[in-house]
């Protein structure tokens, strides 16, 4: 390997300016499609367990489809193809007017997306807690919202949260396929590291360092966040 | 040792001259890591572009062709006569501009023909042949647009490629002479032509040839888009190698001198650039006319 290395690139000015910004855009990614993926996975996850069979259906129709399309094309059809299939004035708005709309868009369909496979979790979470509980919430006389607020769903919720921990780490490492309709996150901004000084190998070694200590601090968060919740008794010991 | 592989060569260059009167070029690999490597391997390794037509591409064929490819072509020619192996065989390696100079730098590829920019920064990494083509930022605007000159599109939205040279001029522009343009940063030249095409952005500054091709070949539907706007930089394109090997430079340049005197390298513009209703800019021809050394 004949390679002119310089560990200074990427914390010399601006290029460390450009790989904090970068960091900034993943954080605001990543941080907006979590919540958007959370609420709309926790709710499609609970229709899908639900005792009606249209509401399954939604969930089931839902999970099929978001699951079954890459991410990067997902993302791409949002972005290109969706304004098109709408009304000109509507389509003139999000090109023209809607702010940040690589942002906005990459959001919408990250967090749409991760919502599909957060929604199988729950699902699984909250069929993980077993007939015999929600009979028994229904035999004691809980209405179905109750035995969902008072029985299923604080059970559920603390069985999800190690592949939550996953599912999150995900978030913060697809985010990254932002920089496909145009955002410069950090991924982006490496590669805008290389173009500028052909110092790819250090550009994209210090983003890989800046996602590993993204991605231990979420760790150590869930874990964290996983004691605090616990139910003595409930979840086998590790 | 720098100084015995001199006199190696000087003494094997004599003797091959006086006693065998063969030619100066079939000196084998010698020296040259690069030659050392070709020769072991019994394969010269190409790095090209997948889309980046006429240039270096991937045909409907499914052959790599273009005009960057063609030149690197006298460079294999010059290969198989120094290492006198006539049936050595050519590889292909697809590259992109995250992985160009890691291939290049660790030895995968040999010689990179594709659409890369010569910069001082760049050559501290890797070494560059000759310039053959020479072109600079432009911008596509949809064939409806006014705007004559990047200053027209001011407080518009302009596409860029990400990392290219391009985005750094139009950014520099843009803070110096505070056009308040915004930038949109492309992944690569479809999308940034799809974006002008699609209207979420104003115009998309690029390389003017590649451009250029773009609007000439693939706009839907045809002639709805155009090139504006005076050259905003100077971006030479040159292939790229390894760098430290001076034997393997002064082949590649020896061998583009030969095809930029003998006007083969004109030829081969014509070739790919004709069609497309291009003809060469004299900027070029007094390019090809500098850099033939004589022998």
């Amino acid at each position: 390997m004949i390679y002119h290395w310089d560990w200074s690139v990427p914390i010399s000015a601006p290029y460390l300016g450009w790989l904090m910004s970068g960091l900034a855009w993943t954080l605001l990614v990543a941080g907006a499609a979590w919540v958007i993926a959370f609420v709309l996975g926790a709710a499609i996850g609970i229709l899908r367990t639900l005792p009606h069979r249209g509401a399954r259906m939604i969930g089931a129709v839902y999970v099929t489809v978001f699951r079954s399309v890459p991410l990067l094309l997902q993302l791409f059809l949002w972005y290109f193809v969706v304004p098109e299939l709408l009304p000109a004035s509507v389509a003139h708005w999000i090109k023209r007017d809607l702010p940040l709309p690589e942002y906005w868009t990459s959001v919408i369909g990250l967090g749409l997306f991760t919502a599909a496979r957060i929604a199988e979790q729950f699902r699984a979470g909250i069929q993980a807690v077993g007939r015999g509980q929600s009979m028994a919430a229904a035999a004691s006389g809980l209405t179905l919202l109750q035995s969902y607020r008072y029985v299923l769903l604080p059970v559920a919720a603390r069985y999800v949260l190690p592949p939550l921990t996953s599912e999150f780490l995900n978030v913060v490492k697809n985010s990254s396929l932002a920089l496909t309709i145009g955002l410069l996150e950090l991924t982006g901004q490496s590669r805008q590291i290389e173009g500028v000084t052909f110092h790819g190998i250090e550009a994209f070694t210090a983003a890989t360092l800046i996602y590993v200590a993204l991605t231990l601090t979420a760790i150590a968060a869930m874990r964290a966040i996983e004691r605090v919740v616990a139910i003595p008794g409930l979840m086998a010991r590790v | 040792m720098p100084g015995s592989s001199f006199f190696c060569r000087a003494g094997l260059g004599l003797l091959l001259a006086a006693t065998l009167a063969a030619p100066a070029m079939a000196l084998g690999a010698g020296e040259s890591p690069i030659l050392k490597r070709i020769a072991e391997r019994n394969a010269i390794t190409i790095g090209h572009r997948e889309a980046s037509a006429p240039y270096s591409f991937i045909s409907r064929e499914q052959r790599v062709e273009g005009y960057s490819i063609d030149l690197c072509m006298k460079v294999v020619d010059a290969v198989k006569a120094r290492l006198e192996k006539p049936d050595l065989q050519i590889k292909y390696v697809p590259i992109n501009t995250t992985n160009r100079i890691a291939l290049v730098a660790n030895g995968t590829i040999d010689i990179e023909c594709g659409t890369t920019t010569n910069t001082l920064a760049r050559q501290e990494q890797v070494e560059f042949s000759p310039i053959f083509y020479i072109t600079g930022t432009q911008v596509l605007v949809s064939a409806a647009n006014s705007a004559k000159e990047v200053e027209d599109l001011k407080g518009k939205r302009v596409a860029v490629l990400q990392g290219s040279s391009n985005e750094q001029s139009l950014r520099a522009l843009n803070d110096s002479e505070k056009l308040g343009i915004e930038l949109v940063y492309a992944k690569d030249l479809g999308e940034g032509a799809l974006l002008v095409a699609s209207d979420r952005v104003d115009g998309f500054a690029a390389d003017g040839g590649q451009i250029k091709v773009f609007a000439a070949t693939k706009a839907q539907p045809k002639g709805s888009l155009k090139v504006i706007g005076r050259l905003l930089t100077y971006d030479p394109y040159s292939a790229m190698m390894q760098r430290g090997d001076l034997d393997f430079s002064l082949l590649v340049k020896r061998a583009f001198a030969e095809t930029f005197r003998s006007s083969e390298a004109e030829k081969l513009y014509e070739k790919w650039f004709g069609p497309l209703g291009i003809t060469i800019e004299p900027e070029l021809k007094t390019a090809f006319v500098i850099q033939a050394i004589p022998r």
